[in-house]
């Protein structure tokens, strides 16, 4: 079952909802329904009191950072790589008002609509964004 | 007149009466609103040149990273780092808040349609460390020798000690640890302490380790820039993190000059022999430097982990890192560490940080049943005392209150008291003991000198013999022997307690047993003399660390811990005459209860259990 869970998430990016439902399964079925403890306990490692079951979400986030790792290491002239930072950048501009799109590297800062992104792309740029880290602008360019 | 070229974010809005005005000035360009803005003593080469640059990225109208990748793509004058392909080596993730890299959190960061999503910060966000007043300006530089020790090299064993030496005859040595040390250890860790001393001071150190100068030739910005190594220590016995992040903080936070140089190691440089000489008094008789106490504040020295060539196992194991709060560092436990801290501080001498060994407490050699029951009492889940609600029997309130009076809590059951005089237990234990390291005293092996709550130092006895070991002449030796009995102690003293636990609990669920600790002698030395079970036994792994106990070990009830509690001598029952006897035994009370029954039965209702029993103690019901 994790596997096709592993496949929906790393795919296409499973719909948020899709992911809640199917953890709170896997959260029922492992804990039980009236557990006072906290699932996240469960999710700590063995040797510091957890029994170390990541629960979906958690190997969600994971799964979309490894997509980032995976764009961010080795040569960048792959297709899907250009093809994915082309996606930033349409979705990407350095002003709140500019209209007209693009990066300016003076600035490095970046207002990214999640939107506009396509849906792997998106769910990865979402899930960066909660651990400190926005692909575009986080390394800094030649000018500045 | 190219109105993108002045729809520019530092620019006035196209439509605004400023940008209005700036058409009638007459500019048709970027370059001419600086000119028009910028003061004549900045019309230099440089502001020609960013104009100059900025006009073509205006122009290009985009940035990315992946425009920068490549050798061919990268300025002379980016300074990207040797080896790497581009600046996206340099991305991190989960990067504290104060981090230098660290992007600001902002309160629209989770709207669903426009995201403003960093405003990356490049202030260090500590202060510069405060200096000593009154510390003295030498306008020279002073040359310092740094040396560093180590026996029984890339082995657990391995003790290992650090010194400089200065020319103007100040010098220091210390016995280090608090890792896994090895003779490179000793040497950085030298360098530290000199760093240390003499913050403010142009100084020229001169070291005999080539890893010390590789490190400072590049090595410890590339370790920071590769996210310290493959692992934290956290996950793995890597290498010595603390002391590196450390080296580089003070060499980040120095403001005298500072130099290195080599010197020959046991040549004829008079000065490095000496700071080798110290470094080996100091590994033997030096005061001890905990490695893992060298705190580096926030900002300084960037410790997050790097986005790229990282395995999913591990990013998964930072997102639970990031985001669980782990049952050891949620605050039940709080009141206990700051307690064990304490305790322990005061006993010994040496402050430990609790969240290391709250977890150690399920790799101790004690029984199992004892591990969850110093886990409740950790995390103040105890059933006893004030938590404890006994129904349906008459004995219940011996959970809540020890017959002596006492509100009822692990530490009293360990400890004994007037009701239950545990010495004749305590002197079977010391013996066990004793057995094992024959004319010793240390507080280590006198679990009756552990105070109110006897068991705080079995979680970290290794560490504690490292630490407060008394520096005598033979201390490795004595220290080694220690180390290779600690399991072995760790069973006598966990059964010891793992007994008194379940004959006390015996006692208040089973109504025909009575606790007489005199008449348990024999069964405890039995008990205390069983070797360590093998499924408990830690065995040191290939790459030294250590292996977890396997997964399958049996439960408390196929544990072999104290035989049949059923094999107990008949309480007190020499005491009483063989009428009483038969009487009692017919009615089906059992003896020890009918002892104690003045107490019980003088409790007036009105009163609490623990004030009942206190009346009844005053009244001599019980003598």
């Amino acid at each position: 079952m994790l596997s096709r869970c592993h496949f929906l998430m790393d795919g296409n990016g499973i719909p948020p909802y899709m992911l809640q439902r199917i953890g709170n399964k896997i959260m029922n079925f492992v804990r039980g329904k009236f557990s006072a403890m906290a699932y996240k306990t469960l999710e700590a490692p063995l040797a510091e009191g957890g029994l170390n079951t990541p629960s979906l979400a958690t190997r969600k986030m994971a799964a979309d950072l490894k997509f980032l790792s995976d764009l961010v290491t080795g040569d960048q002239r792959v297709p899907w790589k250009q093809w994915t930072w082309m996606d930033l950048k349409m979705a990407s501009t350095s002003s709140r008002a500019g209209t007209h799109g693009g990066l300016n590297p003076f600035l490095q800062q970046a207002y990214t609509m999640p939107s506009l992104l396509q849906g792997r792309v998106s769910q990865a740029f979402m899930t960066a964004r909660k651990f400190g880290l926005d692909m575009v602008c986080a390394a800094p360019s030649l000018a500045a | 007149m190219k109105t993108p070229i002045l729809n520019h974010p530092a620019l006035p809005r196209p439509g605004s009466q400023r940008f209005g005005k700036l058409l009638g000035l007459g500019a048709n360009g970027v370059h001419k609103v600086v000119h028009l803005y910028a003061p004549p003593a900045l019309w230099g080469t440089g502001l020609k040149k960013t104009v100059s640059a900025m006009k073509e990225q205006v122009h290009a109208s985009s940035w990315l990273p992946l425009r920068n990748l490549g050798a061919a793509n990268v300025h002379p004058s980016a300074n990207i780092w040797p080896n790497m392909d581009g600046p996206l080596g340099c991305v991190r993730i989960f990067t504290a808040p104060k981090s230098i890299i660290a992007g600001r959190v902002v309160k629209d960061a989770f709207k669903k349609t426009k995201v403003r999503v960093h405003m990356i910060d490049y202030t260090p966000a500590a202060p510069p460390t405060a200096r000593q007043a009154g510390s003295i300006i030498y306008e020279r530089d002073i040359h310092v020798w740094t040396d560093g020790s180590a026996k029984d090299n890339g082995t657990d064993v391995c003790t290992a000690g650090s010194a400089w030496v200065s020319d103007l005859q100040f010098q220091d040595a210390v016995s280090l640890t608090g890792a896994v040390l090895s003779n490179n250890v000793a040497e950085v860790a030298a360098v530290v302490l000199c760093l240390l001393a003499w913050r403010d001071a142009h100084i020229v150190i001169h070291t005999d380790s080539t890893f010390v100068l590789g490190l400072l030739e590049g090595g410890l910005l590339a370790m920071e820039r590769d996210g310290w190594g493959d692992a934290p220590r956290h996950f793995s016995r890597g290498p010595p993190t603390p002391l590196l992040r450390a080296l580089l903080y003070l060499l980040r936070d120095r403001t005298g000059r500072l130099r290195f140089e080599k010197a020959k190691a046991h040549g004829n440089d008079v000065m490095n022999n000496l700071a080798d000489k110290l470094a080996n008094e100091g590994r033997v008789k030096g005061r001890v430097l905990d490695l893992n106490s060298l705190l580096v504040p926030d900002g300084w020295v960037d410790t997050a982990p790097v986005l790229s060539h990282q395995p999913l196992d591990y990013l998964t194991k930072l997102v639970v890192r990031a985001q669980v709060a782990t049952p050891a560092k949620t605050l039940k436990f709080e009141a206990f560490s700051d307690r064990w801290m304490v305790t322990l501080g005061r006993m010994f001498g040496v402050v430990l940080d609790p969240g290391s060994y709250i977890k150690e407490v399920w790799r101790l050699a004690i029984p199992e049943g004892l591990k969850e029951v110093l886990w409740k009492e950790m995390n103040g889940a105890q059933v006893l005392g004030h938590r404890y609600y006994g129904r349906g029997h008459e004995r219940s309130d011996m959970g809540r209150f020890c017959p002596c009076g006492l509100e009822m809590a692990l530490g009293h059951v360990l400890l004994g008291c007037d009701v239950y005089r545990l010495q004749p237990l305590m002197t079977v234990l010391l013996a066990a003991l004793g057995a094992l390291h024959p004319g010793s005293s240390f507080k280590t092996l006198s679990p009756d000198s552990w105070g109110a709550s006897p068991w705080y130092p079995l979680l970290a006895l290794g560490t504690l013999e490292e630490a407060a070991y008394p520096i005598v002449k033979g201390r490795k030796k004595i220290l080694k022997k220690l180390k290779s009995s600690r399991q072995q102690r760790e069973w006598i003293i966990g059964n010891y307690y793992w007994a008194l636990w379940k004959w006390r609990m015996k006692e208040i669920h089973d109504t025909g047993f009575n606790f007489v600790p005199a008449n348990c002698v024999a069964l405890l030395r039995d008990t205390l003399t069983e070797p360590v079970p093998a499924h408990l036994r830690t065995q040191p792994a290939a790459d030294g660390s250590s292996v977890e106990p396997p997964s399958n070990m049996p439960g408390r009830a196929s544990a072999p811990l104290l035989g049949d509690l059923t094999r107990l001598p008949p309480p007190v029952s020499h005491l009483l005459g063989e009428d009483t006897r038969k009487r009692l035994s017919s009615k089906g009370v059992s003896i020890l209860r009918a002892l104690r029954a003045p107490i019980m039965n003088k409790r007036p209702r009105h009163l609490s259990g623990r004030e009942a029993i206190l009346r009844a103690l005053t009244d001599d019901a019980y003598a």
